[in-house]
Order: C-alpha cells, then sequence, then structure tokens
C-alpha cells in the first residue's frame, strides 16, 4: 500500500504547477486549466485519506461531489469565456477591461 | 503526470497543452487506483475525459482564431520556463510549495488519533472488498441531501451555462422579425 505522504507530495506540487498556470498563463482557457489542476490536488487529498474510511466513506464521496462541481464550474466558465471572445475579440484576461459596454 | 503537467503550464501551444491536461487526468485516475478508490477513478475518466476535455477542445476551436497560424509558425521557439515577467509567479509557486512540503513532511501522519482508530478497528480500506457497493448504499443513506443538492446545482448550472452560451444570438434573432414588421 503506498503511504499517505507521498499522495500528499504529488498534490502539493500539483496545486503548485496549477497556481503557476493561473498566474503566468495569458489565455483564459489555460487559466481555467490551472484552476481544474488545483482542484484535482484537492481532489486527490479527499481520495487519499478517504483510504482510511471504509465504512462511511466520506473522502470518496466528497470526491465525487468536487468532482461534479468542477464540471459545473467548467461549463459555465467556458460559456463565459466563450460570451467575452465574442464581445471583445480575444480571450486574454489581462485585455478584458471592462464588464459592460 | 507531474511533467505532463508543468508541460501545460509551459507550453506556447495551446492545443497541446490541453492533450497533456488530457493525459494529467488520466494518470490521476491511476493514482486514485493506487489510492484504492477505483470508483472515484472510473468517475474521473468519465467527467473529465467525457465532458470537460470535450468543451474546451470546443472553447478552443471557438475562440483561439490564431492557433493555426501558431501552428504554422512553430519550431523556431520552444517552451520556455522561465520568461522575465514570470518571475514573481514563479517565486510565489515556490514559495508555496515549500510550506506545503514543510508541512506534508514535518508531520507524522499515521500518528494521528482518528487514524490510529481506524487502523486497528478494520476502517481501513485493504482493496478486497467491493467497494461500489458500499459507496452506493452511503451515497442514497447517509449522504442523501448533499447527492440532492449537487444535483439540482448541476441542472440550474448546465442551463445556466446553456443561457450564457446563446444569450445574444437569439437576442439578435428576435430583433430580426421586428425589423422585418
Amino acid at each position: 500500500m503506498v503511504p499517505l505522504s507521498h499522495f500528499l507530495i504529488v498534490s502539493a506540487i500539483l496545486f503548485c504547477i496549477g497556481l503557476y498556470t493561473v498566474f503566468s498563463r495569458k489565455n483564459a482557457v489555460l487559466v481555467l486549466i490551472g484552476i481544474e489542476f488545483m482542484l484535482n490536488a484537492a481532489i486527490l487529498n479527499l481520495v487519499a485519506f478517504g483510504m482510511y474510511d471504509r465504512i462511511d466513506n466520506e473522502g470518496q464521496v466528497f470526491a465525487i461531489f468536487a468532482i461534479v462541481l468542477a464540471a459545473a464550474t467548467v461549463a459555465v466558465a467556458l460559456a463565459i469565456i466563450i460570451n467575452v471572445y465574442s464581445q471583445y475579440k480575444t480571450i486574454d484576461p489581462d485585455k478584458v477591461k471592462d464588464m459592460k459596454y | 503526470m507531474l511533467m505532463a503537467a508543468l508541460y501545460v503550464a509551459v507550453c506556447r501551444d495551446v492545443a497541446r497543452a490541453i492533450f497533456c491536461f488530457f493525459g494529467v487526468l488520466f494518470a490521476l485516475a491511476g493514482l486514485y487506483i493506487f489510492a484504492l478508490a477505483d470508483f472515484i477513478a472510473v468517475t474521473q475518466i468519465l467527467v473529465y475525459a467525457g465532458g470537460v476535455i470535450v468543451l474546451m477542445v470546443f472553447a478552443l476551436m471557438l475562440t483561439d482564431k490564431q492557433l493555426l497560424e501558431i501552428i504554422r509558425m512553430e519550431g523556431n521557439t520552444g517552451p520556455r520556463l522561465f520568461r522575465a515577467r514570470a518571475l514573481p509567479s514563479v517565486m510565489l509557486c515556490l514559495g508555496v510549495l515549500a510550506v506545503l512540503l514543510q508541512v506534508v513532511i514535518s508531520i507524522d501522519w499515521t500518528s494521528l488519533s482518528w487514524m490510529q482508530q481506524a487502523i486497528p478497528s478494520g476502517d481501513q480500506i485493504s482493496g478486497k472488498e467491493n467497494m461500489v457497493e458500499n459507496i452506493g448504499i452511503n451515497l442514497m443513506t447517509r449522504y442523501l441531501l448533499p447527492f440532492e443538492v449537487i444535483s439540482v446545482f448541476l441542472l440550474a448550472a448546465l442551463i445556466g451555462a446553456a443561457y450564457l452560451a446563446r444569450g445574444r444570438k437569439t437576442a439578435s434573432q428576435n430583433q430580426h422579425p421586428e425589423t422585418r414588421n
């Protein structure tokens, strides 16, 4: 059985890669991918701790909920990105200045 | 998996980054299997590989018109890890990584009280039992309220996404009959 700290180290590294992606990319789709990396790091922690909960399955059940929430987030965010592109002709978050015109 | 994730962070081609993201998600499903959570792994592949990737590729094709030119132009500059304007974000991420790794390494996780209760009482997953049945029963009894709340939330989010994605076009279509009249 893989020890718990290995999962935690991997998820810490994945979280930091997601953070770097969010900060450094200039494409809104890739910023969204960075957010997904951070969410997946959190889900990996949930699953890793859920290894010690056979009766109630608390970690695994809430990992499923988190995956569903991430999917809903992606759907709404991509719809917003497409709307922003149709208005501004760019999806660089730095260039979107005003929210309504 | 981490190399693929790092490639997503530094790669200049968006389409290639999205396919590397796909690889990262599959590798994460493998890690869930190593964590003895096979049902979560299947859910991950279904939801992410089935839904999220298709949505992302569609959004990429609908938005990025310079993509084809970038693919034609590639070869002169590869991915660069350290750009001058990315230096603050690199420093911030390395700081966060240092703090997280310090916490993970310095704490002895097996000495937590609830974990020491769980291991002798047989509350630990050994990988031999059928977890899907147990998860289903728990989902319908113990976690019924969050399950229903999240289903309603998912419905609302999908309706909202569909409305957002088609909003302006239908407004212009509604204006056309009025102008004709």
